[in-house]
């Protein structure tokens, strides 16, 4: 073991000191494998996090509690290379006239019968240094009934988030969760639970949906999981946002399909016939399940301006460059994604190289911003195809939004373009079997086949988007095909594969209308299809996102990258195609290298016929305790496997590298699952009764219109009443 | 009632081996007979415990009511005399049967109640590097033996686990290093 990895790091405190001496001492007492896990775990629990430049300056900063923060910018977002427009700003919570300020949906709350449910209280902790998030999330569970239970919760996450830590809490007793293949875990859990133990299983039935299972819950007994997961945040124009999903949304499923999420109304398990279903409750039922959230934030440059119009909460400032945001009491009810966004200071991050070095090599990633020349000129002729979603789900508001949405960019036409309308539901169908050149009259046209255009039915999305990536296209115009939608089906895994299979030239930009949309679905959309993204919640400007958008492509676009990494050996770089570079929009690529990193990188792309060329300077190397960057790197590859198994090649392959992947890197994934089991001690003989956790359906979504109806004789019988 | 073992078994004792300063303990029927530090021959082991006891005292498989698939709970103990601890190394495994590690607790001292790390590879062999440190004031510390972590694991098949853990490191506050034993031990669960 190098010396010099870990004296950096040790300067002040005891902690800091306890770090190095530990090991010191283990240089000369461990095998490096066994030293490696030291330091990683003394890197953690410590909450340091050192950089050491390329020049030998080292910085000390420190994370949770005493944490510092990196640079931000350093590391990269999961969906760096996704171009997002706008953030949705999500519903605004109400004011209360006497407390400004909170909310006033515990009014709402506080209406309606009181479903008893396992699920108490969800409490957040998010530590966001940068533009890097630790998040805890504690699901306190409790048996409300008679007997035991098996409680089942599904719930969203961030779809980039790599979960990477389980512990089961029983009084005072903390149990650390292992992960394991997903059919072992299971296996583990099934025995468990049936022998009477107490045990607790995640899975990962979507990139941003989940199951936990927690087995032999007894009457009364509170029991608490806890996971942790990271994720980067995404950057655009000096905003940072950080979000987190409460609710899944209703989907739809195809008529065959067995493995989507389906939605059922509560008390009615298995009505869908989905592996996974989520059941809802009815309008004028609540439960009991409340909702704690507290972000520490250190943005590591000055903070300018935060704002959250999805939730009502508090902002204090404890110390100079640390804020603390947290969830005032009467905004608890968990049925919209909370959304921070905040302004740091300065226009823009810089462009930079990083890297994190380890025996044999390392991974490092690469900031791109496009260069000046590309402001200076004006863009190629557009063909536009809008694709709208006309399902039940989008009726009311969000079938407004997205009208509004292509109302306006129709009117930001040039002549020169072209455009097509497409709707879909059941079935879909266009304004007509051509592109339009966007003159007046096909404009005026355009906009009174969208006037006529209702949500209602169901979400055949397949046909819309075979409709409209087979469009006949010309070459000599930069084709968009825009998809306005909540997202919400089940069926993601076969329209993504249709989506690469049809792509050709078009680039995707996807719209998510709605308050707690499918994220998932909407950014692989613009992922896959080399586009962009943008969220429209209700109280969202169409005008401003529509408007942002087309200031981006008024100037042209730098196609066709390649980097040269200055003579090092740099592979399995992610995203593997290269974004396009439009104006205000980085690009972030991360590997793994061999040998030594490289010092420099070069960025060759073409503008029209014309190459241009520029590079990064600099580099810096992480100290070896931050190992955020491996597990970022694992988290992109094992989302690059995923993006190429929906193709349906060598599926099976595939499903054995991720699986080896996150395994080794300790991340929940499709394949991995963490188990917990109690084995000292087992609960009253008799299996437990299994009770889904019924959540709250989304805001501004039409319970009627997405939750499947179906008689009495079909209701699954409930458990016993609640405990006394 | 099932899971629950049939029988007490007696832990293991700490031995010194690999003449390293590496400490280990291993508990299970291959061993249980042998006093500390004795360096006989394992396959010494079966043969007298099978002259003392009989052929059934070996290999203990679980009774007729009990299932295949169980769980065991095992403490892993340190041993640091006089000296507060404040961070180790360890590193557990299991032989002899098909074990899988299910939990991970944390121990019996406010220092070391959180569950230590481990190295995700190297449990996919059921084989847990465990590591915790404290920082805290040395009253704080444990002293002597301690329980610093228990391992929540499912056996299956009809012998019993061998298990084996082994100190890589002890130190105290200061990461002096410190001359710790360490031993694990089967639970007796009611």
């Amino acid at each position: 073991m190098n010396q010099s990895t870990i004296q950096a790091t040790c300067k002040t405190s005891s902690l800091a000191r306890l770090r190095c001496r530990v090991g010191t001492l283990l240089r000369f007492s461990a095998a490096p494998s066994v030293m490696l896990l030291t330091l990683l775990a003394l890197g953690f629990l410590a909450g340091c996090v050192s950089y050491r430049s390329a020049k030998g300056v080292s910085t000390i900063s420190a994370r949770l509690g005493s944490q510092r923060a990196a640079e931000p910018g350093a590391l990269p977002s999961l969906d760096e290379e996704l171009w997002v427009i706008a953030r949705s700003e999500g519903i605004e919570a109400v004011r209360e006239p006497e407390s400004p300020g909170s909310g006033a949906l515990l009014g709402k709350e506080a209406e309606g019968k009181e479903i008893p449910l396992p699920l108490k209280r969800t409490a957040v902790k998010a530590a966001v240094n940068g533009n890097l998030a630790t998040v805890a999330v504690t699901q306190q569970f409790e048996n409300p009934f008679g007997h035991k239970i098996e409680a089942v919760y599904v719930f969203p996450l961030p779809h980039n988030a790599a979960v990477s830590d389980f512990v089961l809490t029983i009084g005072d007793r903390r149990i650390r969760g292992l992960i394991r293949e997903r059919a072992e875990a299971e296996r583990i859990y099934k025995e468990a639970r049936q022998q009477g133990y107490v045990a607790a299983l995640l899975t990962q039935e979507r990139p941003n949906v989940f199951t936990q299972s927690v087995a032999n819950l007894e009457p009364g007994q509170p029991i608490d999981v806890i996971l942790t997961y990271y994720h980067t945040l995404a950057y655009d124009d000096g905003w940072y946002e950080w979000v987190f999903p409460l609710v899944v949304g209703p989907r739809f499923n195809p008529p065959s399909s067995t493995d989507g999420v389906g939605a059922v109304a509560q008390g009615q398990p298995g009505a869908s016939g989905q592996r996974t279903e989520v059941p809802y409750l009815r309008p004028g039922e609540r439960s009991g399940h409340n909702l704690d959230l507290e972000i520490d934030l250190v943005p590591g440059v000055s903070l300018e301006e935060t704002v959250c119009r999805s939730h009502a909460v508090e902002v204090e400032r404890p110390d100079p460059g640390h804020w603390t945001v947290k969830l005032k009491p009467a905004d608890t009810l968990p049925n919209r994604d909370f959304v921070l966004r905040y302004r740091v200071a300065g226009e823009r991050i810089k462009a930079n190289l990083i890297a994190f070095q380890e025996d044999q090599g390392g991974f490092l990633t690469l900031m791109v911003y496009p260069p000046k020349e590309l402001e200076r000129l004006t863009r190629q002729p557009l063909e536009v195809v809008f694709v709208l979603d006309c399902s039940g789900s989008m009726r009311g508001w969000p079938i407004t939004q997205a009208k509004g949405a292509v109302r306006r960019w129709l009117t930001q036409l040039q002549p020169d373009d072209t455009f097509q309308l497409i709707q879909f539901s059941a079935t879909a169908s266009a304004l007509g079997p051509t592109p339009l050149p966007a003159n007046p009259d096909n404009v005026r046209r355009g906009l009174d086949y969208l006037h006529g255009l209702e949500g209602e039915g169901g979400t055949r999305m397949i046909e819309g988007l075979r409709a409209a990536l087979d469009f006949p296209h010309d070459p000599a115009r930069l084709r968009f095909v825009c998809f306005l939608t909540d997202g919400y089906i089940g069926n993601e895994a076969e329209i993504l594969g249709e989506l690469q299979r049809r792509l050709g030239q078009s680039r995707v930009f996807s719209v998510g209308i709605g308050s707690s949309v499918n994220r998932y679905l909407i950014e692989h959309l613009a992922k896959l299809g080399n586009g962009a993204v943008a969220y429209l919640g209700p109280h969202d400007s169409v005008t401003d996102v529509i408007d942002r958008f087309h200031t981006r492509l008024s100037h042209p676009v730098m196609t066709d990258l390649v980097v040269d990494w200055a003579g090092a050996k740099v592979t399995d770089v992610f995203p593997r195609r290269i974004p396009d570079l439009f104006v205000g929009r980085p690009v972030i690529l991360t590997g793994r290298f061999t040998g030594p990193p490289p010092h420099r990188a070069q960025v060759r792309g073409r503008i029209g016929a014309r190459t241009l060329e520029f590079h990064v300077p600099g580099r810096t190397v992480l100290a070896p305790g931050n190992r955020s960057l491996p597990s970022v790197w694992a988290r992109l590859k094992m989302a690059d496997l995923m993006d190429a198994a929906v193709l349906g090649t060598g599926a099976e392959a595939l499903a054995d590298e991720i699986k080896a992947l996150a395994l080794e890197f300790n991340l929940l994934s499709p394949y991995t699952a963490f188990v917990a089991v109690d084995a000292s001690r087992q609960t009253s003989a008799g299996d437990p009764v299994t009770v889904p956790v019924a959540v709250p359906i989304p805001e501004g979504v039409e319970y009627e219109m997405t939750v499947p109806q179906h008689t009495q004789g079909e209701k699954t019988p409930e458990p016993a009443g609640p405990h006394p | 009632m099932t899971g629950q073992p049939k029988s007490v078994r007696p832990h293991g004792c700490t031995a010194q081996r690999g003449g390293q300063g590496v400490r280990r303990s291993r508990m299970g029927p291959g061993t249980q007979g042998f006093a500390c530090g004795l360096a006989a021959p394992r396959w010494l082991a079966p043969l007298l415990l099978d002259l003392a006891l009989g052929p059934g005292a070996r290999g203990q498989s679980p009774s007729p009511a009990e299932p295949q698939v169980r769980f065991r709970v095992v403490d892993v103990f340190v041993d640091s005399v006089n000296r507060p601890l404040a961070a180790y190394q360890l590193v557990f495994e299991a032989h002899g049967s098909d074990v899988k590690i299910v939990g991970v607790e944390g121990g019996e001292s406010d220092a070391f109640r959180e569950p230590p790390h481990h190295d995700p590879r190297a449990i996919q062999k059921e084989r847990v590097i465990l590591a915790a440190f404290h920082t805290g004031a040395s009253l704080a510390l444990p002293k002597g033996r301690t329980r610093v972590a228990t391992i929540h694991v499912q056996v299956q098949g009809a012998t019993e686990p061998d298990y084996e853990v082994r100190l890589v490191t002890a130190a105290t506050v200061k990461a002096r290093k410190i001359q710790a034993t360490v031993h694990a031990e089967e639970r007796k669960t009611p």
